[in-house]
């Protein structure tokens, strides 16, 4: 799995947004990824035998070669998923819709802050896409009725899946993201939102960063009776952006990146970048985590490596004279 | 009683865990974690006590004298230099 970060630009402006304060430090000849670097991403894909193309921003429809690089995708053979706003302008909507149902997925952030003029045209768009689209939310409170969503996924014929993520933080600055002592707060809310999707067929599929401990044991028997697959995992998501670095993930861009080479695979470039973030791995998000029963036995990452760093301090130099 | 001298160098991170320390060198990429008597006088260091008051804070901690409190504190500085999270500063 690797990430094409094709364009830097954003028509919405989301407090939890993990990836504008990266998008921002990008001079503007990088708005956008050039076709040779998407060549070269190409190329990765295929020397690391990935049959997915993932286009990403920024919002990734605003590209000027949106349509031709999803069609070079589906030349390539590869399935295209996006992760859009919803905002997609109608040549890029023509080339998503061009592509056959089950080669294509564009996983609309549903909670993304768009202006009111705008929300008539997300809806056409939805509409359109119907089941080539899956809803994203992201959990930036405790608080969050999903009948809108359900509603919405019903109406259009979406895929019956709602993927969910945690607003994480982005290590070295701030966006709006919860904090860990929020996270049971999250889960509850997680647990009765998850018997309504039950009801209508629709299934979770979480994001990374949750953390087992976050659901009591009866929590967790009901949301796997609701259809909820929770997976907890931290790990080099290898997000390719268009001056040929490849970050561990937005929420550590300041820290852990390796450069595009020409025959590098994306075995090697993983290894690497857990490498680079391995000294920091020691425990996870909260102080219990260093001996907790569901890290040990691998059913738990310990959450958000960004979380996790937030905790650290940096030491205060002295001498201590004895 | 004196012991040797130390410095702890800037550049690491710490982090309290509910029964250790854990301190990061990123530019060595290592990480040493304390448990016991060395998280205790590794919280104490970060609190920048005066010498006297590190020394009676630690011996009330782990209820032993001040001299022994002295020893120990020596030799978990020690073991901190010798994984390279605090340097010896003598002469």
């Amino acid at each position: 799995m690797a990430n094409l970060i094709i364009s830097n630009v954003c028509s919405a402006n989301c407090e939890f947004c993990f990836a504008s304060s990266f998008l921002k430090k990008q001079d503007d000849h990088e708005k956008f990824m050039c076709l040779d670097t998407f060549m070269e991403y190409i190329g990765l894909l295929d020397r690391s035998a990935i049959d997915e193309v993932r286009l990403l921003g920024g919002e990734p429809t605003l590209h000027p070669l949106f349509a031709d690089f999803v069609r070079i995708g589906q030349a390539a053979g590869k399935r295209i998923t996006v992760f859009s706003n919803g905002l997609i302008n109608e040549p890029a909507l023509e080339a998503l819709m061009d592509c056959p149902p089950d080669r294509c997925a564009v996983i609309i952030n549903m909670n993304a802050r768009i202006k009111k003029s705008q929300r008539e045209r997300k809806a056409y768009v939805l509409h359109q896409l119907g089941e080539r689209s899956i809803a994203g939310i992201t959990v930036d409170s405790p608080v969050f009725p999903l009948d809108p969503l359900i509603q919405s996924i019903l109406r259009n014929r979406m895929r019956k899946v709602i993927r969910m993520g945690l607003a994480l933080p982005v290590y070295g600055t701030r966006n709006h993201n919860l904090h860990p002592k929020q996270y049971p707060a999250v889960a509850k809310a997680i647990v009765s939102e998850s018997y309504k999707t039950a009801a209508a067929g629709i299934r979770i599929e979480p994001d990374c960063g949750f953390v087992r401990c976050m659901f009591s044991d009866e929590e967790f028997k009901a949301l796997n009776r609701n259809g909820f697959c929770f997976g907890s995992y931290c790990s080099p998501i290898m997000d390719c952006c268009s001056n040929g670095e490849i970050l561990h993930c937005f929420a550590l861009s300041d820290l852990f990146s390796v450069r595009l080479e020409a025959d590098s695979e994306t075995d090697s470039i993983r290894k690497e970048l857990t490498r680079q973030a391995s000294v920091w791995r020691f425990g996870g998000i909260y102080p219990e985590c260093e001996d907790c029963f569901f890290r040990r036995n691998e059913e738990c990452c310990g959450g958000c490596l960004a979380a996790v760093m937030n905790r650290f301090l940096p030491v205060k130099a002295m001498s201590v004279c004895l | 009683m004196n012991g040797r001298n130390y410095r702890i160098p800037s550049g690491l991170f710490w982090v309290n865990n509910r029964d250790s320390v854990t301190v990061v060198d990123p530019a060595r990429a290592v990480c040493e974690k304390l448990a016991d008597e060395k998280a205790v006088l590794w919280r104490l260091l970060q609190q920048e006590l005066p010498r006297d008051e590190l020394i009676r804070l630690y011996a009330a901690i782990r209820s032993v004298s001040e001299t022994d409190a002295l020893l120990e504190i020596n030799q978990t500085l020690a073991g901190l230099a010798a994984a390279g999270f605090a340097e010896a500063a003598d002469g």
